[in-house]
């Protein structure tokens, strides 16, 4: 059946153009993630891939008590709602990006040890993805859309194996995959951060790890690359400066911005001029930008609205037919 | 009644609410007073101190602490509605955010094309008020303490009068804030705060000065540097329809509100960039930004009237606005009167110049906002697709975008020559405010309309917000378009005070509306016929 969605992607493109749509840093947002798929029907693509820091930096407390539930989120008080509302509160805090951590007074004030802590955040996290693999395998088996999703550097290495157990969802973090006539190459890992995230690595062993993915690459003039990390200087990679104490550097009343990419990425991407680069890592810098030949695109992040910001790009033989970023 | 049970402890010193492991871009919030003060750029309250004193003489009789006072009941329903659209979408874009978001994107451009217009006509007023407002009376005043001939001439020469001086001034301090905005964002702030403070400094010592004057020392004053008598004849000199002798007058109490409120209310352009800073998203800081600036601005120009009119005189200064004033040497106080008469009050020729000079700060930053705003307008648009991608082109040495800047240069430099050779800047001026209102009423339509047209934004955001069980934002959102029709239907019944042509003012605003449904209808014909589909821009993914 030919739907309403479907109707979109003639939109301009020639019969055997690829339409890719690619989002990133959704930060464990639910409602993201189900935009996210249902993103493939709704913009007529070929392609869906997330680009990684797909999981939640936060745990909400719902505490049990006499009288219901209460909590505190997104400037609202909670007192001793009942179970209904306490559903309606869990997945308002997931669409929002964050856990909803349910117990008593004893077991919340236990997540004051750091070791619970992180015990707690890993199976929070993990459980996300797991409900998340599920759903995609729900809405998208049989639509002939590919789903690719790599973790960021803000991930932890327990989601792998959910994500890599599917068979919907493709993992592809580390690996170069042929899509059509197109190959993809992707990286998850970013260069070194101050706050020493799971996934990060010195630039020069990232360079390494790129170039000997890229090695194997048939025809580089139509390979796209999906690298978290954006290339350094660029209008993708802009943010405020912190200090130590990670306090924002103002200078002159304004946060002073600085570039926070890459330099590995950028010098891979110079120096092999692949047809797209794909990345996000930089919420604020939603930008698209040529390094010679190269698109470069980080469509920026707005997970904590619930909105999903990505890029729809239609792809031709060695070249870019048509790009844009959408707030969806 | 028993407590059963110890009361929640979430949200408690004891327990927190929440816990965030370590993670990237997890950082301390900017200051308050750091949002503040760039909320705060674009209303500097030196120049809403001179500017709503004049409604004094635009509306005879009216009562300026009345006017100011509906001024703010009228300004919070704005404030509180930016705010809590603005916790609810922390986005870059303002007004044309939440209108193409919420209710049509066409609309969107529309009503933000207004603002845009409006943008670029006030960076025309406000480099024309840097010869006119600023080099004017500082020159002025200070030939006055000084008894100098050539100074006072000089600070005449950039009066209205002197239109073409006056353009090249315009001119000069408009290329020179473009020139900085393109060397980079870090280097304009630089500036701006700098003079920002050094006006505000200025402010503060006039306002001192004055309120440790008293009526009597000032009244001598006046007499010794003008001439005997010269206080009495002034006052005697003011008509009876200038001065509430006959009591105050309601209608012109309506006016000087509007005119006082156009000059107040338009803090809430700091959602500009206000959205660019983290913690956006809270709606308290928003609310304390947006409502903590606009309030404490209108206090503050409260306090300053009352310190001002007190130790001058209510009836003296609107007869001497009003053209009856022959001061030293012979001077007139133009627009800015508490610098003329605070600097004639100032012990002291070195700290006279000082202060003058330092009233020349409020300019350059006014004329700086204004720009950015025009540009940042440019560059959302062209990230929406309504504009080419060059628009949006940035300078990778300075980070600046350039093609940006130069369009607004040279749109403010065309509002700029309106200004210089128009026959009075009110005209313009009035215009402006007027387009400014416009954006008002399509946000506050869609702040009452959001819940029901965006519910997956608004339901549990911080923008859902309820006092005593009753939801804030349609009720603000109505507040917001009462404003803007009422303010608009205000300035058009008063447009002979406030000296524009009703016609042109009545049919501009649709003019531009109609201006942006058609660009909104080419771009969209265009880009589609280039593989790009814009409604997308704009449309919701369902996420079931």
């Amino acid at each position: 059946m030919k739907t309403f969605f479907n109707r979109r992607s003639a939109v301009g493109a020639p019969p055997n153009a690829r339409r890719l749509f690619f989002a990133t840093d959704i930060h464990g947002s639910d409602r993201c993630f189900r935009k996210f798929i249902n993103a493939g029907r709704f913009y007529g693509v070929d392609y869906l891939i997330m680009g990684g820091d797909i999981t939640g930096k936060s745990l909400v407390l719902i505490e049990q008590t006499a009288r219901g539930w209460s909590a505190q989120f997104n400037d609202h008080q909670y007192v001793d709602i009942d179970d209904e509302a306490r559903i309606a509160l869990e997945q308002n805090i997931r669409d929002h990006g964050q856990y909803p951590y349910v117990g008593d007074r004893g077991e919340l004030e236990a997540l004051a040890d750091e070791g619970y802590r992180d015990v707690a955040f890993r199976a929070a996290v993990v459980d996300g993805i797991r409900r998340w693999v599920q759903l995609a395998e729900e809405r998208l088996a049989g639509t002939g859309i590919r789903c690719f999703i790599t973790p960021g550097n803000d991930d932890y290495f327990d989601i792998d194996e959910p994500l890599q157990e599917s068979n919907v969802v493709e993992f592809v973090d580390g690996s170069t995959i042929r899509l059509d006539e197109h190959e993809m190459l992707t990286c998850g890992y970013s260069n070194i951060t101050p706050w020493g995230s799971p996934r990060e690595l010195p630039e020069e062993q990232i360079l390494k790890r790129l170039n000997d993915m890229a090695s194997g690459v048939e025809d580089r003039e139509n390979l796209i690359v999906v690298i978290h990390p954006p290339p350094f200087d660029t209008p993708l990679d802009h943010a405020p400066a912190i200090d130590g104490e990670f306090v924002v550097q103002m200078q002159s009343g304004a946060p002073k911005l600085i570039p926070v990419g890459s330099t590995a990425v950028r010098d891979f991407v110079e120096a092999q001029q692949p047809l797209l680069g794909l990345h996000g890592h930089v919420h604020e810098s939603k930008a698209s930008d040529y390094i010679g030949r190269t698109l470069c695109i980080n469509p920026g992040s707005e997970y904590t609205e619930g909105t999903l910001a990505g890029a729809i790009v239609t792809l031709g033989d060695h070249r870019v037919l048509a790009h844009q970023l959408i707030v969806g | 009644m028993a407590i059963e049970a110890p009361p929640p402890a979430v949200g408690s010193p004891s327990l927190p609410s929440a816990y965030a492991r370590k993670s990237t871009g997890l950082v301390r919030q900017i200051s308050l007073t750091g949002q503040s003060v760039f909320a705060a750029s674009g209303n500097p309250f030196g120049f809403s101190l001179v500017i709503t004193l004049f409604a004094l003489t635009l509306f005879p009789r009216s009562n300026f602490y009345i006017a100011m006072a509906i001024a703010l009941v009228c300004g919070a329903a704005s404030w509180v509605t930016f705010a809590l659209l603005s916790a609810m979408m922390p986005r870059v874009g303002g007004d044309y955010a939440f209108v193409s978001r919420i209710l049509n994107p066409a609309l969107g451009l529309g009503s933000n094309l207004s603002f845009f217009v409006g943008s670029m006509m006030a960076a025309g007023l406000w480099c024309y008020w840097v010869a006119e407002q600023g080099l004017s009376p500082a020159l002025t005043v200070i030939g006055a303490v000084t008894h100098s001939k050539s100074l006072t001439s000089a600070g005449a020469s950039f009066g209205p009068t002197h239109q073409v001086n006056c353009f090249l001034v315009a001119a000069g301090a408009l290329l020179l804030m473009s020139g900085l905005s393109a060397l980079g964002t870090r280097i304009a702030f630089r500036v701006v705060t700098a003079l920002f403070m050094i006006a505000a400094a200025g402010f503060v010592i006039d306002m001192l000065i004055l309120a440790l004057t008293s009526h009597g020392s000032f009244v001598s004053r006046i007499n010794h540097l003008a001439g005997p008598g010269s206080y009495t004849k002034t006052v005697a000199k003011g008509s009876a329809s200038l001065l509430p002798t006959h009591g105050y007058s309601v209608k012109s109490t309506i006016g000087a509100a509007y005119y006082c409120l156009s000059n107040t209310v338009f803090c809430w352009a700091g959602v500009y960039t206000i959205a660019e800073f983290r913690g956006a998203g809270q709606r308290k800081r928003q609310l304390q930004t947006m409502f903590g600036t606009g309030s404490g601005q209108i206090f503050l120009i409260l306090i300053a009237a009352f310190i001002f009119l007190h130790t001058v005189g209510y009836s003296f200064f609107i007869s001497a606005l009003g053209g009856n004033y022959n001061g030293p040497g012979g001077t007139t106080i133009g627009l800015a009167g508490y610098v003329y008469f605070a600097g004639l009050a100032t012990p002291g020729k070195l700290l006279v110049a000082i202060l003058s000079l330092s009233f020349m700060g409020w300019w350059l930053p006014g004329l700086w906002v204004n720009l950015a705003m025009a540009q940042r307008a440019l560059l959302s648009y062209s990230f929406d697709g309504l504009l080419p991608k060059r628009i949006a082109y940035v300078s990778p040495k300075t980070h600046t975008p350039l093609v940006a800047i130069a369009i607004v240069t040279v749109g403010s430099l065309a509002g700029c020559a309106w200004v210089s050779f128009s026959s009075s800047f009110f005209k313009v001026l009035g215009i402006m405010l007027l387009l400014s209102f416009v954006p008002m009423i399509f946000v506050g339509v869609a702040a009452v309309a959001v819940k029901r047209r965006r519910s997956d934004l608004y339901k549990g955001s911080p923008a859902e917000w309820r006092i005593a069980g009753v939801e804030v934002l349609p009720i603000a959102g109505a507040g917001c378009l009462f404003v803007g029709v009422a303010a608009i239907a205000t300035a058009l019944y008063f447009h002979t005070q406030l000296a524009f042509n009703i016609w042109v003012a009545g049919v501009l605003p649709f003019g531009i509306m109609a201006i942006g449904l058609t660009w909104y209808a080419v771009a969209r014909s265009v880009r589609r016929k280039h593989g790009v589909d814009l409604d997308l821009v704009y449309r919701t993914i369902p996420p079931e």
